[in-house]
């Protein structure tokens, strides 16, 4: 049994297990430093505290986690095994565990256990309770089965009008034109919903990278494909001192578009939108910044909290084209690529998008 | 006799096209609002004798909100509200009669279906 456990294959048969885990599970030692946690772990913590973890910066680690268990939302403990043990190391973890008693939905559980030499504990993290799972995923699909129901009820709802009405032959031609598309739109929505599944199952290494030159990127999607913005202008603006990025560029360009085209949805015909790129410094090591800046209808604060969330739309809005997904899976793709995206926003004035990426995830630090 | 006139309050502007092309085969006067809060200030202007009122909306308040507004103001009681909604289970329904609607219709919906149920005669 013991040849067994100590094979390499059987560590990455126990690492992959753990990865494809529901739940975020991390080790710490009697000091509270993380000194091993799965990948659910990391995207909870990430969800939490929107910054990332790696076992290479164990004492920002330790902050990190006293800090989300502190700060987090709704964050408690719900069982605390701590027979056997001495009493300063349980003191040391007592003290994270005093923290928790304010919430309800994080921490699924926290137990000590005994590994080789060291006393340290076992944080278990779920998103939410199971119930709470169902309630989420019962949202998820009733929010998408009204937006279905949008441009359904116009392709329906024309068809009947069509085939009992009499209409002169131009306006058939625009109601067909209507329903037309109204059914691209529907497969955009379907589509969104496949793309936004398929990322939530994702883990950041089943990425595609690559190293990538950003300036040959912009001009694949905007000089040799002019398919976006047709009633705007776009004003590009590359700083020369921006170096490759290792990225997922098709994701990276799924970025792009999605932000232009909601920065054409929300702001007024011929307005101009202006598209950044440059270098920056991020999480202390070299990352790119890309930015879109419009001068549209801006929005007020308590709209920037839900402007990620599935299906949410502003007030205002000069185009029904899209989805109502483009946001949300920029945010996740940026999470896969360990950046950041930031929004500065004034009512009546416009708004810009702000992310920022590692150039090399890989090389990124925790804060 | 007078025209009668109705407000459509939808976010969705396709929708709306659609219902102005269904209800051109009806006598209405039409007017329209994307949200509740707008939806409330024109049928405070206008007193329109029919609301066909969507339920989901952004803004402050959404089509429920509103059409309780209506059913509770004295001189905006009368009005006829349609909840054209793309919520249709029951317990939506069931919030639509509490809000005081007159009608509840499920999108995707008949454009037959409503304006037979605007010439239902009660009001």
């Amino acid at each position: 049994m013991r040849l067994i456990l100590n094979t390499e294959g059987y560590k990455k048969l126990l690492k992959s297990t753990y990865n494809l885990l529901p739940l975020g599970i991390a080790y710490f030692d009697c000091e509270g430093t993380l000194k091993a946690h799965n990948s659910k772990f990391s995207h909870l913590i990430y969800e939490i505290t929107n910054k990332h973890i790696s076992l290479s910066c164990a004492s920002i680690e330790k902050d990190l986690i006293l800090n989300t268990i502190i700060d987090g939302p709704k964050v408690t403990y719900s069982n605390c095994m701590s027979n056997d043990f001495d009493k300063d190391s349980i003191d040391t973890v007592t003290q994270i565990l005093h923290s928790l008693r304010n919430g309800r939905e994080y921490i699924k559980k926290v137990v000590f256990d005994r590994v080789k030499e060291d006393i340290g504990g076992l944080i278990i993290l779920d998103m939410k309770n199971s119930n709470c799972h169902e309630k989420s995923d019962h949202r998820a699909i009733s929010t998408a089965a009204h937006e279905i129901r949008g441009p359904l009820a116009n392709v329906y709802g024309y068809i009947e009008l069509l085939l009992n009405k009499r209409f002169m032959l131009d306006e058939q031609y625009k109601i067909l034109e209507i329903v037309n598309q109204e059914v691209s739109r529907l497969s955009a929505i379907v589509d969104d919903l496949l793309s936004i599944e398929q990322l939530n199952t994702y883990e950041a290494p089943s990425l595609n990278y690559e190293t990538c030159d950003i300036k040959t990127l912009i001009q694949e999607l905007f000089y040799l494909d002019g398919k976006y913005l047709r009633e705007h202008k776009l004003e590009i603006d590359i700083n020369n001192n921006v170096r490759p990025l290792m990225c997922d560029p098709e994701k990276i360009k799924q970025v792009i578009i999605n932000l232009v085209t909601n920065a054409e949805k929300y702001s007024q015909p011929n307005s101009t939108i202006t598209l950044r790129i440059r270098p920056t410094i991020f999480n202390d090591t070299e990352g790119v910044e890309i930015s879109v800046e419009d001068h549209g209808i801006g929005m007020h604060g308590h709209e920037i909290k839900k402007i990620f969330n599935p299906f949410y739309r502003a007030v205002g809005k000069y185009s029904e084209h899209g989805s109502g997904l483009g946001l949300s899976i920029v945010k996740k793709i940026i999470q896969l690529h360990r950046g950041d995206i930031n929004v500065e926003s004034e009512y009546g004035k416009g708004s810009t998008f702000t992310v920022k990426l590692p150039r090399d995830r890989r090389l990124t630090h925790v804060r | 006799m007078e025209q009668r006139s109705l407000v459509i309050v939808d976010d969705n502007k396709k929708l709306r096209e659609l219902l102005q092309v269904t209800l051109s085969f009806s006598d209405y006067k039409i007017y329209e609002a994307e949200d509740a809060s707008h939806g409330e200030e024109l049928i405070r202007a206008i007193q329109p004798h029919t609301v066909i009122l969507d339920v989901m909306m952004p803004g402050e308040i959404d089509g429920l909100d509103l059409c309780k507004i209506i059913k509770s103001d004295t001189s905006l009681k009368n009005i006829r509200v349609i909840i054209l909604s793309a919520k249709g289970q029951k317990a939506d329904l069931e919030a639509g009669g509490k809000s005081g609607a007159d009608a509840y219709l499920v999108k995707p919906f008949s454009p037959l279906s409503l304006l037979s149920t605007l010439k239902n005669p009660e009001k």
